[in-house]
């Protein structure tokens, strides 16, 4: 599988926008489970007559999946940098969300396919509840492009500063081989002139 | 923090912007206070009032919100329309300074749009809840026992769910579709999409079609049903009766509809004409916006032909094209196409050559795939031809052109002295200018405008001074040959210095010569770091004491806002060593 800062240079990487899109779901979805926790959708009037009969469930289920999304969501992946000196695009303080750690470390919501699974699993039962329907859409399309994007782009997350640890490391390390020698070459010394 | 004095110099640089703004603002409340007023009171919606209770007039009061920034933000994008305003000798200088931020308004509509759908779509929720709710009310539950009336009123059937309303109506789908184009359009407009991958910012960004077109058709269901207008009379005393809602006429000032006078409530859907107001809000700047389109499309039959293309350093490549009755002004840019490359991208470059010359040039950075396919293509022909036909022959490769497209920087030779800002590839458009300088002074017009000139040209990096180097050095002798070198003062600044050693000795072995180390320019020496602006903001304007200065910038957004809180700083100091100079800040948008 390919990792976001080795694909060439120029490759849209669609799990960018799915980010986006799933992010901006579920802020609608947070505030559509609100929505569905007024009085209104369960009790207009009289003996429960509000159309999401089941809102008992469908407001918590929502405002939770919710959370859950905009928590996996709001770290943003490395970008490959084009130029030289490209700035790495993250989010602010999203460094210091103990999420990111979790995210990288257990290895699962890294891969995007893990995060289509989960967020269809998450939204898939509020297509019932009227409030939250056009916010599920939203989350669908966004996974529906982490799809694409982790099985035909076969992209995955990556955190900005996984690299830069593995580089420290990697500079702190001894030398395991000898520096390479000049052969057939006599290197004038100019500081012995 | 700004003091008092600052902040009212910095009212004076953006206060058409920001009366701009108030008035926009204030538009949009003033709408959505007059229509939610009028749903909230109209007597002709006292039945609908009954059972969608508030949020009838929410949703009104945000639609009418949603007509008016759905016309802005298409006018604003009218390259055209806003050109030929913005290049009429008869435009004053606060509507050209207006016109510039087109970018910044369209980018503030469309999360008006945002935020009015997220109203909208909120308050139809609620509607459709409440409408399909109350046939599963008990008759006895019915407010004031007018369930028949109510009944008559509600804008969904008996059968209908939230779901065959929303689905199954033309109101309920178009609005569903306008809320994913919205979505679709918003998140691959999010900066890190479409800085990254301006393909799916841009092709997404065309499901505006979709978006206007289901946007007219919205109301076309009629669904908010209201109790028919009254019809009135004039008595022989001169009296007027009116019928309110009903058979019997009763008096003008009786108001409020008495439901016991009425024996049969009649309610209707008010007609396509007459309710919806997106045609007469949307209709007329969609109308320009597709002349707009026409033209631009049209410009691709008239391609350019390229027929030298140089390499500079960078890698950075110069394309000299000629085109049939073309005319530009210094500083403006064009839209490139490629059919090679691509048949729907158009790219944005300034261009680089003088009204005066009789080719028009952009330089290329490689910065993106759509550019280095380019610079390969180019690449490809010019070997194939020079391979046929010897060293110096001809290129003829074809490009489409579109422009050219009016910037700030035409304003240039309005003010009598000017400073000039370019920062890494953000050179280009003083390229042009400079190059046009040297041409209208050749020709003996000494009366242009500008008095004098500064050009601070920044660069991070020691080879990207050669992408221009040619270019000025040439307008520099040529101006020193005509003994008008005053007229010009070239600042270059090395921002980043990456300990290079080789341009370390090269600077100290220099040091006598009359040409720079590292810039090549005769009588110029480069400066390392960035410049302290307000210190040279001051000491500009002392010297040229009286004079409004034009402070032209193109590069990043970062250098522009220390550059404005520059300019406001260096006017309130002025101001108190009672100078008359003062300091106009403009920025290059793409």
């Amino acid at each position: 599988m390919r990792k976001v800062q080795n694909q060439p240079p120029g490759t849209i990487l669609w799990g960018y926008w799915a980010n986006t899109m799933c992010l901006s779901g579920a802020v609608c979805l947070l505030l559509s489970s609100l929505i569905t926790f007024h009085s209104v959708f369960a009790t207009v009037g009289t003996k429960d007559p509000g159309t999401d009969t089941y809102w008992k469930f469908s407001a918590p289920w929502a405002l939770l999946s919710s959370i859950a999304i905009i928590l996996i969501e709001y770290p943003i992946s490395k970008r490959r940098p084009k130029g030289p000196r490209r700035r790495e695009e993250e989010r602010p303080y999203q460094l210091e969300l103990r999420i990111v750690h979790l995210v990288y470390y257990s290895k699962v919501f890294r891969h995007y396919i893990a995060r289509f699974v989960l967020y269809i699993v998450l939204v898939a039962p509020l297509v019932l509840s009227f409030p939250c329907l056009l916010s599920v859409i939203f989350v669908f399309f966004g996974s529906c492009l982490y799809f694409f994007a982790g099985i035909v782009k076969q992209e995955m997350w990556h955190p900005g500063w996984a690299d830069k640890t593995q580089k420290v490391l990697k500079e702190l390390a001894p030398p395991s081989q000898p520096p390479p020698r000049l052969q057939d070459t006599v290197v004038a010394n100019p500081v012995a002139r | 923090m700004y003091s008092l004095k600052q902040l009212k110099f910095k009212f004076y640089a953006h206060g058409p912007k920001t009366i701009f703004l108030l008035i926009w603002l204030g538009l949009n409340i003033f709408l959505f206070a007059y229509d939610y007023y009028q749903y909230d009171t109209a007597a002709k919606y006292t039945y609908l009032r009954k059972i969608v209770k508030q949020g009838l007039p929410f949703a009104r009061g945000s639609a009418a919100c949603l007509n008016l920034n759905c016309a802005l933000i298409v006018l604003c994008v009218c390259r055209n329309f806003l050109s030929v305003i913005h290049n009429s000798e008869y435009c004053p200088r606060v509507i050209r300074r207006l016109i510039n931020h087109n970018l910044a308004l369209h980018k503030l509509c469309a999360w008006s749009i945002v935020l009015h759908t997220i109203i909208h779509t909120l308050a139809h929720t609620f509607n459709v809840e409440f409408g399909v709710s109350f046939f599963k009310l008990e008759p006895i539950a019915a407010p004031d026992g007018t369930s028949n009336e109510l009944e008559q009123a509600n804008f969904v059937d008996k059968k209908d769910t939230v779901y065959t309303v929303l689905f199954g109506t033309v109101g309920g789908m178009t609005g569903v579709i306008i809320d994913v184009c919205l979505f679709l359009m918003v998140t691959s407009s999010i900066k890190i999409v479409r800085r990254s991958f301006f393909e799916v910012f841009w092709f997404t960004h065309h499901l505006f079609i979709v978006f206007f077109i289901c946007l007219l058709c919205h109301a076309s269901g009629q669904m908010i049903k209201s109790l028919e207008e009254p019809r009135c009379i004039v008595d022989s005393s001169g009296a007027e009766w009116c019928n309110y809602f009903c058979d019997n006429y009763i008096k003008i000032d009786a108001k409020v509809p008495d439901e016991n006078l009425c024996a049969n409530l009649k309610f209707k859907g008010p007609g396509y004409l007459n309710y919806s107001k997106s045609y007469w809000w949307v209709g007329v700047p969609l109308i320009i916006y597709a002349i707009d389109r026409i033209i631009r499309w049209t410009r691709r039959f008239n391609p350019a032909v390229v027929y030298k293309a140089i390499e500079h350093p960078g890698p950075c490549l110069e394309l000299r094209m000629r085109k049939k009755g073309w005319k530009q002004q210094a500083g403006q840019y064009v839209f490139l196409q490629c059919s090679e490359l691509s048949l729907f991208e158009w790219h944005p470059f300034t261009l680089t050559s003088a009204p005066e010359e009789n080719y028009l040039s952009v330089h290329i950075r490689k910065s993106g795939d759509w550019t280095g396919a380019l610079l390969k293509t180019v690449g490809k022909h010019s070997k194939a031809k020079t391979t046929k036909e010897g060293k110096n022959a001809e290129l003829n490769f074809h490009v489409a052109v579109d422009g050219p497209y009016g910037t700030p920087s035409d304003d240039i030779f309005k003010y009598k002295t000017t400073v000039l800002i370019g920062a890494g590839v953000g050179v280009t458009p003083y390229a042009s200018i400079l190059k046009s300088v040297w041409y209208k002074l050749k020709s003996g017009n000494y009366n242009f405008g500008v008095n004098k000139i500064y050009f601070y040209w920044l660069c991070s990096d020691a080879s990207v001074f050669g992408w221009f180097t040619s270019v000025i050095k040439e307008v520099v002798n040529e101006l020193k040959e005509l003994d008008c070198s005053n007229y010009l003062e070239v600042r270059p600044h090395l921002t980043r210095f990456n300990n290079d050693k080789d341009m370390m000795e090269n600077v100290a072995m220099n040091m006598d010569s009359e040409e720079d180390a590292i810039t090549s320019l005769p009588g110029v020496q480069t400066r390392f770091g960035r410049p302290n602006w307000f210190k040279d903001f001051v000491a500009i304007g002392q010297e040229n004491e009286g004079n409004d200065i034009g402070v032209f910038f193109c590069g990043p957004a970062i250098l522009s806002e220390s550059l404005d809180k520059a300019c406001s700083l260096a006017n309130a100091e002025l101001e108190e060593q009672n100078s008359n100079s003062m300091f106009f800040y403009n920025k290059e948008n793409f």
